[in-house]
């Protein structure tokens, strides 16, 4: 796809705006690309690390996190894992668009990658989290409409 | 998503953490159980980072920072004794204080959470202002040391 800013010019800018906004850190640098919130929760503190070239679907993808733990109210990080179905739910929303573009370029290796991390970061969290007992009810108050 | 994990339970985590370690800047915090004089941002030699990684496999309970199943700081380690820990070593991306102070943070939600029987955990180093509803944290100057409880 190459840079985000080259490939989606409008869209980068429009995104980067709406982080500023809302004041989220952005941190530039490495290979790291990542959403982190403030653990505490809240408005304020989260930040977005991004290396110093990245797709237009990688911002996409950690952009999606910061509006999806927006849309949670900006809970405290641990919730995530006390109600694993938070953090379940953003990674598939966030990476089954990433995932979609992957297949509307026809980027075969990115989206295999994308499936394979998908999968394994899934298999993570209900391997480890998950204590709810297999078909018990949902929580659906927090985890907001996916 | 930011997410620590058990380096243990996820195939070449291990490898990639020694891979990020001597590519990308990071700074130690908190080794061997004690703080560092001086944190400084660095990349590790490759030689170094070996040495981190066999102290981290070490440690009894150990979570590697990851996004997109790669690593991310800050990584962490504890050792137990009954139900109180030692912070042995912390792995930050940077040394900015509201970052360490989020990363005490994460370590002590996350460690409480996961270790059900924790109920005491030592950071071996002073740190202001970091609050959380489930735990209780004093500062001891003198002994240049912060203290989380379970509420």
């Amino acid at each position: 796809m190459g840079p985000a800013q080259l490939s989606h010019p409008a869209e980068y800018k429009a995104i980067l705006n709406d982080l500023e906004v809302n004041n989220v850190s952005i941190k530039y640098g490495d290979d790291s690309i990542a959403f982190s919130p403030n653990t505490a929760g809240g408005p304020l503190g989260n930040e977005i690390l991004l290396p110093n070239e990245f797709s237009i679907s990688a911002l996409r993808h950690e952009y999606g996190h910061f509006l999806d733990h927006q849309a949670l109210g900006s809970p405290r990080y641990i919730e995530y894992f006390k109600k694993p179905e938070l953090i379940l739910s953003t990674e598939r929303r966030q990476y089954l668009g990433e995932i979609r573009t992957a297949r509307e370029i026809g980027d075969t290796s990115a989206r295999r990658t994308l499936i394979e991390n998908y999968l394994n970061e899934k298999n993570y969290i209900i391997d480890r989290y998950y204590q709810r007992p297999y078909g018990g009810k949902v929580d659906t108050t927090t985890v907001g409409g996916n | 998503m930011y997410m620590p994990v058990d380096p243990n339970s996820i195939d070449g985590m291990w490898d990639k953490l020694l891979q990020s370690l001597s590519s990308q800047k990071s700074c130690v915090v908190v080794s061997d159980g004690q703080a560092s004089d001086k944190p400084i941002d660095q990349n590790l030699s490759y030689e170094e980072a070996e040495s981190l990684l066999a102290k981290l496999k070490s440690r009894e309970y150990v979570r590697i920072g990851s996004s997109r199943m790669n690593p991310v700081p800050a990584h962490f380690a504890i050792e137990f004794t009954d139900s109180t820990g030692r912070l042995m070593e912390l792995i930050s991306l940077v040394s900015e204080v509201d970052r360490l102070r989020n990363d005490v943070s994460l370590v002590c939600q996350f460690s409480f959470f996961e270790n059900k029987k924790l109920e005491k955990l030592v950071i071996p180093f002073v740190i202001h202002g970091v609050e959380d509803p489930e735990l209780k944290f004093e500062v001891d100057d003198s002994t240049g040391a912060t203290v989380a409880y379970r509420i």
